[in-house]
């Protein structure tokens, strides 16, 4: 079973996480796209990861909330790599990263509306139904809402409790998103069903205009999002929490102070 | 189901990304999406520069960014792998309209590069009854499986860029991923070695004593004892690189 803290699994820092000690993370997590149908020099370091780590998924493209069909060649692919891993948790991004037949690579906002609410339900069911597992759904940064009738926090509650899914806490998502749209971050989070939380993910975000924030996943984690989840991890049934950075990698002397910031807050958190 | 409307935002805001050309879209607030314009083509363009560094580098960051925009604009990109995009890359680029603005190596050049790519992420094969080539005459050959023979029309391999058109000629070279440390490595050949990896490669099976005969058979105006000479000293660097192997009848 994945606990504690866990960290994610890029190629730039591949070799320190294997031997990595002091503190050893709890788990990785990976993008099951960058390692399907992949043989060779990282497949090999794959393996070696595998070896140690229990190992969390985190996809980036099964646009769950497309007007596109579900793609169940590739859902195939993604249920074959889970069963050969043993991986255990299966999260994805509550947004839509294809359309009109092509993939865009990168997280669009899905509009806020009754109609996709019940259009993502269908399709969450239809993709657990074909894996067999539960999927998590993470809350996603947005810099603009798109055509939303409804509240960002209605949307995502409404999506959680009808497919039954599982809810990935972007706590950083959070931060930037109640920074970008004027919201508190911790009035939207008590409004999420708190009791679906099955995974947690932490990262760092980079500030590029007085009132723009961009969730960017490449510097440290800033006090106030750690505070943030000091507050909310009580409230929640311990899940495992992912420390997310995906470029601009520091010495792991910093990553590893983050790991052990973020363990000391889930064996401690008030 | 989802509304005309829903759909329809979507989709402006996907055209939006892919083009940067303004769309019809209520937003709370219009002065972030160029955020995703910026954000989309940055993966895009990201992962082109670090796939193709020869052709960046020979065409220059303005004209290779410029025909990144035009490929992700125009061309439905249909693999959710983002790191096998090149590969669609380079297969627009060979049907790309446009092809005469841009030098005529290029579309060559892209596919040379994404075999780099294609040969160093090859799903591994089992290669557990492959053992060292000894010239056992009842022994099956076997080529390296992550193996890919090419005959260029440019010398990318040779010389600098700016004659890659003066010397335009037929380069035969072999990219192969090495069993142990899993690096690619690339290897020249003659015409007659490029025909012999071509031969074993295309044989299901065939052992050397056949192989030989074959050989013989071919060339009837080579002196044998030339030609096994030749055949021999080819195929003993071929085992020392790691590219020829036996597996035993």
């Amino acid at each position: 079973m994945i606990k504690g803290v866990g960290i994610g699994f890029r190629r730039d820092i591949a070799d320190e996480l294997i031997g990595m000690k002091n503190p050893v993370p709890n788990f990785i997590e990976l993008a099951p796209e960058n390692w399907i149908e992949m043989g060779g020099y990282w497949r090999a370091k794959l393996d070696e990861a595998a070896e140690i780590f229990s190992i969390s998924s985190h996809g980036l493209s099964l646009s769950i909330g497309s007007p596109d069909p579900l793609d169940f060649d590739f859902l195939k692919k993604i249920k074959s790599f889970i069963k050969q891993y043993n991986i255990q948790i299966y999260s994805e991004h509550l947004s839509y990263s294809k359309c009109d037949n092509a993939h865009l690579y990168d997280l669009l906002p899905i509009p806020f509306t009754q109609d996709a609410v019940n259009h993502i339900v269908n399709r969450i069911k239809t993709v657990q139904d074909f894996l067999e597992m539960p999927l998590a759904i993470e809350n996603v940064s947005y810099y603009t809402a798109v055509a939303a009738e409804m509240k960002e926090h209605e949307f995502i509650s409404q999506i959680v409790e009808q497919s039954g899914c599982n809810l990935l806490l972007d706590v950083n998502n959070v931060f930037v998103n109640a920074f970008n749209h004027g919201y508190n971050a911790k009035d939207f989070i008590n409004k999420l069903p708190l009791q679906k939380v099955s995974y947690i993910h932490m990262a760092g975000h980079e500030k590029i205009a007085d009132n723009l924030i961009i969730d960017t996943h490449g510097q440290d984690i800033i006090p106030p999002v750690y505070e943030l989840l000091q507050w909310v991890y009580p409230k929640l049934k311990k899940p495992p929490v992912l420390l997310e950075r995906d470029f601009n990698f520091p010495q792991m002397d910093v990553l590893k102070t983050e790991l052990n910031t973020l363990q000391s807050i889930i064996k401690n958190p008030n | 189901m989802l509304k005309p409307k829903t759909i329809a935002q979507q989709s402006n805001l996907a055209k939006y990304s892919r083009s940067g050309e303004p769309q019809d879209l209520i937003l709370s607030k219009p002065e972030n999406v160029y955020q995703y314009r910026r954000l989309v083509f940055n993966v895009v363009l990201g992962i082109l520069k670090q796939a193709y560094p020869i052709a960046l580098k020979a065409i220059g960051h303005e004209k290779f960014s410029d025909l990144s925009n035009q490929f992700f604009k125009f061309y439905n990109c249909q693999s959710p792998q983002v790191w096998k995009l090149p590969l669609e890359f380079s297969n627009w680029f060979k049907a790309f309209s446009g092809k005469k603005d841009y030098p005529e190596y290029l579309s060559e050049l892209l596919y040379f590069e994404w075999l780099e790519i294609q040969i160093h992420t090859q799903q591994n094969e089992d290669v557990s009854n492959f053992s060292v080539f000894n010239f056992n005459e009842q022994s099956n050959l076997k080529l390296n499986p992550y193996i890919f023979s090419i005959l260029l029309g440019y010398p990318f391999h040779k010389t600098q860029k700016e004659n890659w058109i003066q010397e335009k000629g037929q380069f035969p070279i072999i990219i192969y991923r090495d069993f142990n440390d899993h690096q690619v490595r690339f290897m020249a050949v003659s015409q007659f070695g490029f025909g012999i990896i071509g031969f074993i490669k295309s044989a299901e099976e065939i052992n050397y004593k056949e192989f030989v005969e074959i050989l013989k058979s071919q060339n009837p105006n080579i002196q044998f004892e030339i030609l096994q000479n030749q055949v021999t000293t080819f195929l003993k660097e071929l085992s020392q690189k790691g590219i020829l192997f036996e597996i035993a009848n």
